[in-house]
């Protein structure tokens, strides 16, 4: 009973096998896993610890099924499927199996729901009810642990971990940092770092992929929405907001029902919501770090051009992504002269704003609180780092992510999906599209390109979208021809494929490399709003990216140096790109740490 | 049509690894796990996980005097227990942990062959029998003047 089709390249065949679930016949590839055969047929088979694309590893025992023939029940992510293979996703059996195991992770699990962030957004919490599971089996907790709060972007409470794993795998096999590993035995198991070092201290790029995979109030960000009412609620505070350009595209799957829109479809574009959303907390100003987008564009451009003509330090590696920087600066200290020593956006818009901005408004920039809502975790560490402030203080005092924005307007009653939209304030308000997609994956590449072709040539280029770098594949290459020069450009998105490019030297082959951390760009950001749990997650992110391409295009503007509101700024104070006033507030530097030294000193502190 | 693969390991196993550094130095340096990891092609973070899995490897250096209380059926009945709670609390530290002055290592054993003199414990060469926890201060004292 099997029949052979030939994959496009004609080199790997599956045989179709017939199996029966619950009594219905289906069709599936033989070998195939038999958990992402059921959940793709339509069957709900609950799983707290299998992650789409990654090998089932059979940790959290939830996913059991029965099996017709085979005397035990099983996991259907660790079982290929075979033909003629009889399964029961819903017996009474694997149903109170399935109960047993819930009750096991909960009598090890702190009663602490009320006050969990993970609190409504949690996949144990929803088995447990879906499971009826509504009193506590095993009372007493065995596992004891302090949570580690040590760094501004993650907290991790071991005591609310189940050991699924799915921290280390995204570490480990999805990023290949492998900054964190299962350690001990027994009831003393836990994630850590090495040495059970602090967070802050470890190889961890911040990156914040763990937090996203999370099933529970394990691994999450560090909650800051604490720090803005007490900011918002201070009448000495002059609280102003940026915007990253990801956010615009993500929000709308926690408001977009309110406005009748259809998630299904390109994402609206809901900045001026988040805008109208801010102003009624009480923001004094929202701003757009698309703004400071196109002035990294600007900067970063500027630098690529000088050191392209001169030959030096090639290729330039961008520095908008700060889970990036960091793991250079950690894994390959001897490759952080490429760094672009342009600040971030985020960092660039913070600068002006506790300067340009400030004088302006005639306000004392140490009244000015200044809150980024990014797609991210590692941008709470970046705005820590000690370089990116001015007289002692941060340029960005807190940072929010996606899903603590989506807490900030919840507990404030607000749903932005049914405000009136509100434009960005002037004149760090306006953007151009090539700084809307900066968020997607090699954004940031074709919109230098942009205005490096302006820059050589002395014209724009037409078209203007580069659809060699666009795209989700781990690495594309391009090479693009300005008036006779060929400029070979990479872009890379998620760590593995950085580490790969790195190790084999083959950056050496490109004049201007992009890295994104996360796989997809920020779209799919490590603070961004998680994904319904059983949904293929690179499919969310390809909608959101979509979204940014739409609001490129629909731009009257989509050159970084067209934008008025960037001439305006270096007219009026800054000069011109790479001015020795944007050298003191746009650009920065970076300190090259070898991970295994990281270690060695830990020691030495502590001898 | 499987391939068949070749049983011969071109990096050094991690355990093997750790059981050299703990033979040389009697416990697992930090800079010497991470100096294995690479050596067997793995983490610093995945060879920890095994490092801290085994109760074979030490983690931490032992002390001048390690102390090790037995927890076997005999010394459990006469109240071993009680002795290791006062150490940990005279101390500071768990079992597996040394003293910040480097003097005390505290460890459990399953039985150290000494029933009959139950609750047991040893501290460096010497063996205490029928110990109680009062007493455990004044042992102590005697190893911290000896320095």
């Amino acid at each position: 009973m099997s029949e052979t089709s030939l994959h496009a390249n004609g080199v790997t065949s599956v045989s179709m096998v017939t199996i029966k679930v619950n009594g219905q016949v289906l069709r599936a590839p033989e070998g195939a896993n038999l958990l992402t055969v059921l959940r793709q047929a339509g069957f709900s088979v609950p799983s707290l610890c299998y992650l789409e694309g990654l090998p089932g590893i059979g940790a959290c025992r939830l996913c059991l099924v029965e099996i017709a023939g085979v005397p035990k029940l099983q996991t259907a992510c660790t079982t290929a499927v075979r033909d003629g293979m009889e399964i029961y996703t819903n017996s009474a059996r694997v149903r109170e199996a399935r109960r047993e195991v819930l009750q096991l992770l909960l009598g090890d699990h702190p009663n602490e729901c009320l006050f969990c962030q993970r609190s409504g957004d949690c996949e144990l919490q929803a088995l447990a009810a879906e499971y009826g599971v509504r009193q506590k089996q095993y009372e007493e907790m065995l596992r004891h642990f302090e949570p580690d709060l040590s760094s501004p972007a993650l907290a991790y409470d071991p005591e609310k971990c189940v050991l699924c794993q799915r921290c280390v795998r995204v570490c480990s096999e999805v990023q290949e940092v492998n900054a964190i590993s299962l350690v001990r035995r027994g009831i003393k198991t836990k994630v850590s770092p090495p040495f059970e070092m602090p967070w802050a201290e470890s190889g961890c790029t911040f990156c914040g992929q763990c937090t996203v995979v999370c099933p529970t109030g394990a691994l999450t960000e560090h909650d800051d929405t604490a720090r803005v009412w007490q900011a918002l609620n201070d009448p000495d505070r002059y609280v102003v907001a940026q915007i990253a350009p990801a956010v615009r595209v993500t929000m709308g799957e926690a408001w977009a029902d309110s406005r009748g829109v259809s998630r299904d479809e390109i994402p609206e574009d809901f900045s001026e919501r988040i805008v109208a959303g801010l102003k009624a907390l009480g923001f004094r100003a929202v701003f757009d770090t698309q703004f400071s987008a196109d002035l990294t564009i600007m900067e970063e451009t500027h630098e690529f051009v000088e050191r392209f003509k001169r030959g030096e330090r090639l290729p330039i590696f961008t520095s908008c992504c700060p889970a990036w920087v960091r793991f250079v600066e950690l894994y390959f200290p001897e490759q952080v002269e490429h760094l672009s020593s342009c600040k971030s956006p985020q960092g660039m818009l913070g600068a002006l704003l506790k300067t340009y901005y400030a004088q302006k408004i005639g306000v004392d920039p140490a009244r000015i609180t200044v809150v980024s809502i990014m797609p991210c975790t590692a941008k709470k560490f970046e705005a820590s780092r000690p370089e990116l402030g001015r007289d002692g203080r941060p340029d960005v005092d807190i940072v929010l992510t996606s899903r603590e924005l989506e807490r900030l307007m919840a507990q404030a009653g607000i749903d932005p999906g049914k405000l009136e939209p509100q434009p960005f304030d002037s004149p760090l308000g306006e953007s151009t599209g090539a700084g809307a997609i900066f968020g997607a994956s090699g954004g940031v590449a074709e919109a230098a390109l942009r205005t490096a072709y302006y820059l050589v040539s002395g014209k724009d280029p037409a078209p203007l979208e580069f659809e060699a770098v666009r795209g989700w594949d781990n690495l594309r290459t391009a090479t693009i021809t300005i008036d006779g020069t060929a400029v070979r450009c990479a872009v890379v998105s998620g760590l593995a494929g950085a580490r790969r490019l790195l190790e084999s030297g083959e950056y050496k082959q490109y004049d201007f490399v992009e890295v994104m951390a996360c796989p997809g760009g920020c779209v799919d950001g490590g603070g961004q709003l998680r994904p319904e749990v059983k949904a293929a997650r690179g499919l969310h992110a390809q909608k959101r990216a979509a979204g940014l391409y739409a609001i490129d295009q629909k731009k009257e503007i989509r050159l970084s140096h067209r934008n008025p509101a960037i001439q305006k700024v270096y007219a009026e104070f800054l000069g011109e790109p790479g001015s020795s006033t944007a050298h003191h507030l746009l650009h920065t530097h970076y300190q090259p740490q070898d991970a295994y030294e990281l270690v060695a000193a830990t020691r030495e502190k502590e001898g | 049509m499987a391939t068949v693969v070749s049983p011969v390991k071109t990096r050094p196993s991690i355990i093997v690894l750790l059981q050299e550094v703990q033979e040389r130095y009697g416990y697992l340096p930090r800079e010497e796990v991470a100096r294995c990891a690479r050596a067997a092609g793995i983490s610093v973070a995945q060879a920890y996980g095994v490092a801290s899995f085994y109760n074979f490897f030490k983690l931490s250096k032992p002390g001048k005097y390690p102390i090790r209380v037995c927890t076997g059926t005999a010394c459990h009945v006469q109240g071993g227990q009680g002795l290791l709670e006062r150490l940990r609390s005279e101390l500071g530290i768990e079992p597996g942990e040394t003293t910040p002055d480097g003097l005390f290592s505290l460890e459990t054993v399953a039985c150290l062959g000494a029933c009959s003199m139950s609750p047991a414990m040893v501290v460096g060469d010497d063996v205490y029998g029928r110990v109680t926890p009062r007493e455990i201060p004044r042992i102590l004292a005697r190893y911290r003047r000896r320095g």
